[in-house]
Formats: structure tokens, C-alpha cells, sequence
């Protein structure tokens, strides 16, 4: 069994655990061998979450006028571990690129435009720059994790030493064990940083391509390219634990629930009943829809009215979704 | 069969690969005994699990729903595979990671469904029978294939790096995950449902439709054709068009949105499935 190194209590640990803090004395825990600096973003107490939360329903548009059926129950703090991945990366490409466009010619003094298709070669170098989170988890659950992290970009709050923060058990036992080191980061970094990089590389080889051919508003795809990667940085921040609490809420008789950052009380994501206006807008949406596409019909032209009459089908089948959900989620 | 971890007697069929000790979960395949077993803690009992799924109150659900009784409830473990995987030269890119061990699990779950790894908690042997542990029926190399995302992402990685990486992997054990799935009645028809154990997630719900359900849905699809087909008319008119041809258009555009709803109002009883996860 693992012992924590400060106090000696038992820890919860599974054998992916990277970084375990203890839920006693509020120590990390280099689990899998390794050290360094981990860090937290210090949260507001419980009873202050829980004033937010109410404060954010008043100002509500569909909470406020309900506020007499609403309940809140006790908010539950998740401290939720996350790597920062610093990356730049460069890619030197080569890329064979198909220009189309249209050209106006006299034949015999009558003007017609003919299409013209020419196929380039170009090549440049492109570079990609920025700071990349991931959660230190194996299944993080989404949505609220994502909104949190970037209320965290908008807001940068200051992160101290975790011993600053994990002071009492209460708050120590919120923390997540890491379930991944900064390698495994720098790894899940650099693949969700590649696909930017590589749309970034066929934008440059498209621009590129038009002004090869003198024709600025010519369509361009790329039909095959090499790319030589080059990494300028990629580096890993202290593992940093930020805040999130979890405030439910009962609306008759149904829990539902805010997501919130625990250093400034804002909810980043909440879910909330679907109640008769919502689903009547969502009713209004599908026959504006409905309408304005089916209404090119009338226009005579076939192709241009089936095309609109389908937009219009596929946008109203998509709104009315919104008149069978029970719940919403607002962000 | 005698478990050779807990030592409990179990009945073994003959004829399987795999078999899963149901007081303790630890798996026995071709002699081969997998005892590094972990559970997921149920944190979740059946009648919290249940009151979860009633008060869901997903659309078109009569409002007494609260007062259906549970019928039947068991709690079902669904076993993963844990492996550890390497991607030599660069040995700092291994990993854990996890797959679900059988090819067709006995509960309904979303599609693509992630285990949440939040609430786990070491295996601690009991001989008290809580659930059932159901036993792998997947190759462990065939399970891991479902992992696909893993291995792209050391590759990525690997190739920005310009080193050529092979991928090895050992399992580690199993990991079981808690699944409630419960069965109730409602002026006399059952319904079934499936909550997850470990978070109290409602991950499908079967319910009654009321009629006041159906109703609106008859309604809304009735709403929805009229409205289509008044701004089609209005649209039409502002472009200078016949309004009627212009209607018509709306009315057919509306017809998908129409199916989607007559479809819930028609439908002998409600589904709910679960989306994204929050």
C-alpha cells in the first residue's frame, strides 16, 4: 500500500496515478517516480460559490421569474489537474495545388468566359505558436472542463504552491490524482496542435498558389503536399489544479446542475430546464426555417428552389430537436 | 470452480475462454489467473438510482411518474481491460489506458460512452455478492484496437520528433465499472432504465408517454406546418412571387421537423438517451 510522504496516511491510489495528493495533509505524491512543483488556484469558500450561484439565477432570463420553485443544494469542489504545453512548431512544406478560375475571351468579338484549371508548385514554411491545456486524465468528461479552461485564459487568476491551498481535509480530498506526466501532455498537446498546423500549412498553399497565378479570387485546392515538422518549443507547465464546483439545483422535484470556477464564482456552464419559451422559440426557429427556404420555391428556378426548400428542411428538423429536449444547457 | 483469489466456489460453464469470479470479479482464462482487479466504488444504491431516473422528467413523462414502483434491479459490473502501453524508443509515452472487455454489453449504453476513471477505488475482496461481474468475451489485443485514438496520438508525436515508434502493450488487469439496471412499473406496463452506479448518471430511460405528451407533440407538428407555411406565403409575397406557391414550399420544407415530432407523439413509449457529457 502507498504511504503519503508527509503524514504517513494511506493513499488512494490506482495504478495510473501519476500525482496523488492526500486527502489529509494535502501533500502531492509523486506516485510513478518523478518531482517537482505542483501548483493550485486558491477558490473561494463554499458559502461565497453558493452566493454566486444564486446571484447568476437572479440575473437569469428563464431562472429569475422562477426563483420561488428553485432549491440549492451544497456545492461540491473537484479540483481538476491540468498540464499547460507551451508549443511552436514550424512546418516546411512542398505542396502541388490546383487553381481554377474563370476568364473572359473574345471570339470574334463576342466575350465568353471559359473555365481555366492550371496546377502549381509551391512551397514556404508556416508557424504555429500557443499555449495548449490538457487535463492530466485519462476520461476527462468534456464540456464543463473545456468552458473552465478557457474562462481560466480570459481571466488568469494567480496559481500558488498546492501547500497553500490544500490547508484543511475538506479541500484536500477535492483533488483528482493526476493520471498522466508531462510527456504524455506534450504528446496529446502536439496532436491536437497538428491538424491547425497542417490547415494552416494548405491556407498558406493556397494563397500562394493564387498569386502564382496572377488571380487573387481563384478557387485553389491542395491536391498533395510534403511536410517537414520542426519543433522550436514544446514545453510543459508545473501540474496545475484548478477549481470547479459542482452547484446543483432542484426545479420540481429534478436536480440539475451549475459548473463554476471556483476562483471568481462564474459559471462556466449551466444546465437548466427547457421551459415553455425555449421550446417555443425553438418551435419559431423551425418554421422561420421551414419557411424561408420553402418560400424560394415559389421562385420558379429548380435548382435554386429545391436547394433552398432543403436547407430549409434540414435547419427545421434540426430546431424541432428542440421542442422534444427536457433539458438545456447554457454556456 | 474455485476462485484462486478468494476462494469462493463458483458454477463454470464449460466452453468459454473467460471466467469472472462473481463474489470477487477475478478472472480466470485458459489458466491464466488476472487478479489485478480493480472496482469502480457504486456510489449510487438502487432506490437513488431510481428516484435519479423518475425525476428525470424527460419530455412528454406524466407528472405522477415519481409514483411508478421498481420492479427488479441489478447491478451489473462491465469489465475493461487496463493495459499499459509503450511506445519504444520513447519510453516517457507510456500510458495507461482502458477497454471495455465485451463485444456486447448487457445494458444499453450510449454510443461511444466514455467511463468516467473519477470515483475508483482499489478492489477490496468481499464475499458478500453485490452485483454481477460479467466476464470478458473479447481478445485483449482485439479490445485495445477500439483505442485507436491512443496510439495516433504518441504516432503524432512521435513523427514530429522525426523517430519511428512501435507500439507494445502488457495488460495490467481489469477494471470493473457499476451499472444499474432497474425495471419498474407504471399503471401496469414495465419500463427499464440504466443508471450509472458510480455517478448517478441516467444513461437511458424507457418511460410512459402521456397523453398530454402526445398532445403536444400532435399539436407542435400541427404548429409548426402552419407557421412554415405562413412565412413560405410572406417570403414569397415580399419577393413579388405567388404566396400560394410560396406556402406550399414552407409546408413541404416543414415536413422532416413534422415526422421528428409525430414520431415522438406516435411512438408506443418515450426513450431517453444520454448526450454529452457535462
Amino acid at each position: 500500500m502507498y504511504r503519503c510522504s508527509n503524514c504517513g496516511a494511506p493513499l488512494d491510489v490506482t495504478p495510473d496515478s501519476v500525482v496523488v495528493v492526500c486527502r489529509y495533509c494535502g501533500a502531492p505524491n509523486f506516485v510513478a517516480g518523478g518531482s517537482g512543483e505542483v501548483l493550485a488556484v486558491p477558490t473561494l469558500a463554499s458559502s461565497e460559490i453558493l452566493k454566486r450561484a444564486v446571484e447568476r439565477t437572479r440575473r437569469d432570463f428563464n431562472l429569475r421569474r422562477r426563483m420561488g420553485e428553485l432549491n440549492f443544494a451544497s456545492p461540491e469542489l473537484v479540483y481538476v489537474p491540468y498540464y499547460f504545453v507551451d508549443l511552436a512548431l514550424s512546418a516546411a512544406y512542398t505542396a502541388l495545388v490546383t487553381v481554377t478560375y474563370t476568364r473572359t475571351v473574345y471570339v470574334r468579338g463576342q466575350p465568353r468566359t471559359r473555365l481555366e484549371t492550371r496546377r502549381v508548385n509551391v512551397s514556404g514554411r508556416v508557424r504555429l505558436a500557443e499555449v495548449v491545456p490538457v487535463v492530466a486524465r485519462r476520461a476527462a468528461w468534456g464540456e464543463s472542463l473545456e468552458r473552465l479552461v478557457d474562462h481560466y485564459f480570459k481571466t488568469a487568476p494567480g496559481a500558488t504552491a498546492l501547500a497553500d491551498v490544500a490547508k484543511n481535509a475538506s479541500t484536500s480530498a477535492a483533488f483528482l490524482a493526476a493520471e498522466f506526466d508531462a510527456e504524455r501532455a506534450k504528446a496529446k498537446a502536439v496532436k491536437a496542435a497538428l491538424p491547425r498546423l497542417l490547415a494552416a500549412v494548405d491556407e498558406d498553399a493556397a494563397l500562394k498558389a493564387r498569386i502564382k497565378v496572377g488571380v487573387l479570387t481563384a478557387s485553389a485546392v491542395v491536391e498533395d503536399k510534403a511536410v517537414d515538422y520542426e519543433v522550436e518549443r514544446v514545453e510543459a507547465s508545473s501540474l496545475t489544479y484548478l477549481p470547479m464546483w459542482i452547484t446543483p439545483y432542484v426545479y420540481k422535484g429534478s436536480f440539475y446542475k451549475y459548473y463554476m470556477a471556483g476562483w471568481d464564482g462564474a459559471v462556466v456552464l449551466a444546465e437548466e430546464p427547457s421551459f415553455v419559451e425555449n421550446k417555443v422559440a425553438s418551435g419559431l426557429a423551425a418554421a422561420l426555417a421551414a419557411g424561408l427556404g420553402g418560400g424560394i420555391l415559389a421562385l420558379g428556378n429548380e435548382l435554386v428552389g429545391a436547394l433552398g426548400a432543403a436547407t430549409g428542411a434540414v435547419l427545421a428538423y434540426v430546431a424541432s430537436g428542440g421542442l422534444l429536449r427536457s433539458r438545456r444547457l447554457e454556456k | 470452480m474455485k476462485c484462486p483469489y478468494c476462494g469462493a466456489q463458483y458454477e463454470a460453464p464449460p466452453g468459454r475462454k473467460f471466467y469472472a469470479c462473481p463474489y470477487c470479479g477475478t478472472v480466470v482464462s485458459e489458466g491464466r489467473v488476472y487478479d489485478n482487479v480493480y472496482v469502480f466504488q457504486p456510489r449510487v444504491d438502487k432506490t437513488a438510482a431510481f428516484k435519479n431516473a423518475l425525476y428525470l422528467r424527460p419530455t412528454g413523462a406524466p407528472e405522477d411518474l415519481p409514483a411508478a414502483t421498481l420492479t427488479n434491479a441489478t447491478l451489473h459490473f462491465l469489465p475493461l481491460y487496463l493495459y499499459y502501453v509503450s511506445f519504444p524508443p520513447l519510453e516517457k509515452l507510456a500510458s495507461y489506458a482502458a477497454a471495455l472487455a465485451v463485444s456486447k454489453p448487457p445494458v444499453r449504453l450510449p454510443r461511444r460512452y466514455v467511463f468516467p476513471a473519477r470515483w475508483r477505488t482499489p478492489f477490496k475482496p468481499s464475499l458478500e455478492k453485490i452485483g454481477v461481474f460479467h466476464a470478458p468475451d473479447l481478445d485483449p489485443e482485439e479490445a485495445l484496437k477500439t483505442r485507436g485514438d491512443l496510439l495516433d496520438e504518441a504516432y503524432a508525436y512521435a513523427d514530429v520528433f522525426k523517430t519511428r515508434v512501435r507500439a507494445a502493450w502488457r495488460l495490467e488487469g481489469i477494471v470493473y465499472y457499476p451499472v444499474w439496471e432497474l425495471e419498474y412499473s407504471y399503471r401496469g406496463a414495465g419500463y427499464k432504465a440504466v443508471v450509472d452506479a458510480a455517478d448517478g448518471s441516467v444513461l437511458y430511460l424507457e418511460y410512459p408517454l402521456s397523453r398530454r405528451g402526445r398532445a403536444y407533440g400532435l399539436s407542435a407538428s400541427l404548429a409548426i406546418v402552419l407557421a412554415s407555411a405562413a412565412f413560405g406565403g410572406a417570403v414569397a409575397a415580399a419577393l413579388l412571387l405567388p404566396p400560394l406557391k410560396g406556402a406550399l414550399g414552407g409546408a413541404v420544407a416543414s415536413l422532416g421537423a413534422v415526422a421528428r415530432l409525430l414520431a415522438f407523439s406516435l411512438s408506443p413509449r418515450g426513450r431517453y438517451e444520454a448526450g454529452q457529457r457535462l
